[in-house]
């Protein structure tokens, strides 16, 4: 699939899924996660956090790991998350758009730093 | 970290706000929810001790009541205003809100009334055009109109019918002979599209009536039910012809009965009652489809006939005050409660006793009503205390014989004892 067709994500979910590219992870560290790759800028509440992953299931793409990374270390309630590959494929499109913005930002000198 | 009395209560008091979700959503996340507001508690306070809880609550606050609309008007098993029709639950704060708002308009008009100003009028009508706007945002966003819509959608209805019934006191009361003749026409226009607008209504309550009967056979109860209906129509309209006679002005008997009826200036509404029939009638057909119970439908047309259709029979405040309440009490018990509670109800038992009590709730304040605002009863005044409650609770059983097949009969009104079990449908 070619990135262009693949259709422009919402911020919520386009940070679940960059937050979910390096491995599976439950909700609360889904939640650090996005809040540390945005240097605190999106802060997202549980009630946006679920609805997002509610509508990333049924579309596909994320879906529920069934073992856990460690079972010792962590509280057998908590439910992981991982990435399809509609995932991947979205979050690498996504990506790939946003550095073409800042290529073309660097080129007519909006964005000064390097 | 030990437990903290400011978190442990904090997770309580969001646990409880989570009922703002639709059900489905509550048991597939909930639980996920409250373990991730309690580690951002936990985070918060290790950071920032008590204090930072504060900014947290903040943010999570505005998160859950965006976050809870979304999910309201996007769950295909949610929807605002609709009473789900699962037995031995309780009533779901959505539905119950949305029949105590009109009632809080409602008796915040009554307030504005008794101290002799009009302005609310605009107030109730306002309340229209504002219930339509989250309607129009629904119909933009999801391309289906909400069955809750129907709340402004009546409100507006009789918006219109009311202002036609302005213009025809104006035509009456006007010294300019040209301005009378004009305001003339329009009024007699009005009077028409009135009564248009009442044959509309039957027609399409028809039209549902034999859609249903297309589909399956109707059940005896559900024809007794309709007859019911509209005999104890046609005795109110006679009652009203008795009592009043002809208007000043109108010297057609017919016309001076009809301008009672439709001009919302009567005791009993002609045009809400077949309204009311018509929105219990729709709801029902919603609910089987959509699995809810869309009760709440008739409230368009109950809330301005509450407080609009006394106002001429006003003989002091604390009467006006006390009249309206009893109406708007008598009507939400009948025409709302009543049939959620009746569906509701697991045994066939406790629907006798719940349409028993609705029943005689609904008479006892009309009769209380009548004494008090017409003085001794006579017949005439007696047919009407009866009549409005069985009309409106003959129309509630058709609609539900249509959506159940299976409500009380006509014994089931008596006294729990004496009904029988075969008085089933």
């Amino acid at each position: 699939m070619k990135n262009q067709a693949l259709p422009p994500l919402t911020p919520a979910v386009y940070h679940i899924l960059l937050a979910l590219a390096d491995g599976e992870k439950h909700g609360y560290a889904i939640m650090k996660e996005v809040e540390a790759q945005t240097r605190g800028q999106v802060k997202m509440g549980p009630g946006t956090l679920y609805g997002s992953i509610k509508r990333m299931l049924a579309a596909q793409m994320i879906e529920e790991a069934d073992e856990r990374p460690d079972p010792d270390l962590d509280d057998e309630r908590r439910r992981y998350y991982r990435l399809t590959g509609l995932g991947e494929q979205l979050v690498r499109a996504e990506s790939e758009r946003l550095a073409q913005s800042v290529r073309v930002a660097r080129q007519k000198h909006v964005l000064t730093f390097a | 970290m030990k437990a903290n009395r400011w978190i442990d209560l904090s997770r309580q008091v969001y646990t409880r706000l989570l009922s703002l979700y639709p059900r489905d959503h509550r048991t597939e996340y909930g639980s996920s929810m409250i373990q991730v507001f309690t580690d951002q508690c936990r985070s918060a306070y290790q950071d920032k001790g008590t204090w930072g809880l504060f900014p947290l609550w903040a943010r999570s606050l505005l998160d859950l009541v965006i976050s809870a609309l979304r999910e309201q008007i996007t769950s295909p098993r949610a929807s605002w205003g609709l009473l789900e029709a699962v037995p031995n639950t309780p009533l779901p704060w959505k539905g119950v809100s949305l029949v105590l708002i009109p009632g809080l308009i409602f008796f915040i008009s009554q307030i504005g009334q008794l101290t002799g100003q009009d302005w609310f009028f605009l107030m109730l009508y306002r309340a229209g055009y504002f219930l339509i706007i989250p309607v129009v945002l629904v119909w933009a966003w999801k391309r289906t109109f909400p069955v809750w819509g129907l709340i402004p959608l009546g409100l507006l209805i009789k918006t219109l019918v009311d202002a036609g019934t302005r213009l025809q006191e104006l035509s009456l009361n006007s010294d300019n002979p040209i301005s009378a003749r004009l305001m003339n026409a329009v009024a007699k226009t009005m009077t028409y599209e009135q009564i248009g607008v009442v044959i509309g209504i039957l027609a399409l309550i028809v039209f549902l009536v034999v859609l249903e009967a297309r589909r399956q056979p109707l059940s005896p109860t559900a024809c007794v039910w309709a007859g019911s209906y509209l005999l104890l129509t046609a005795i109110n309209i006679l009652a009203s012809y008795w009592t009043y006679g002809p208007f000043p002005g109108f010297p057609h008997h017919f016309n001076a009965v009809m301008v009672h009826y439709l001009g919302s200036v009567g005791p009993t509404l002609f045009l809400s009652d077949m309204g009311f029939l018509l929105g219990v009638l729709l709801g029902t057909q919603l609910a089987r489809r959509q699995g809810h119970l869309a009760i709440l439908v008739p409230l368009g047309y109950l809330l301005p006939a509450v407080l609009y259709g006394r106002f001429y029979f006003v003989r002091g405040p604390d009467a006006l005050f006390w009249v309206s309440t009893g109406v708007f009490a008598y009507r939400l018990v009948i025409a709302v409660i009543a049939p959620v509670w009746i569906v509701r109800s697991a045994s066939d038992r406790s629907k006798r006793r719940a349409a028993a009590i609705a029943l005689l709730v609904g008479i006892g304040i009309q009769l209380v009503e009548t004494h008090w605002f017409w003085g001794p009863m006579d017949g005439v005044t007696a047919i009407y205390a009866f009549s409005v409650p069985l009309i409106t609770a003959a129309g509630i059983a058709l609609a539900l014989s249509l959506y159940q097949g299976n409500v009380p009969t006509p014994t089931a009104v008596v006294p729990a004892g004496k009904a029988t079990e075969s008085a089933m449908v």
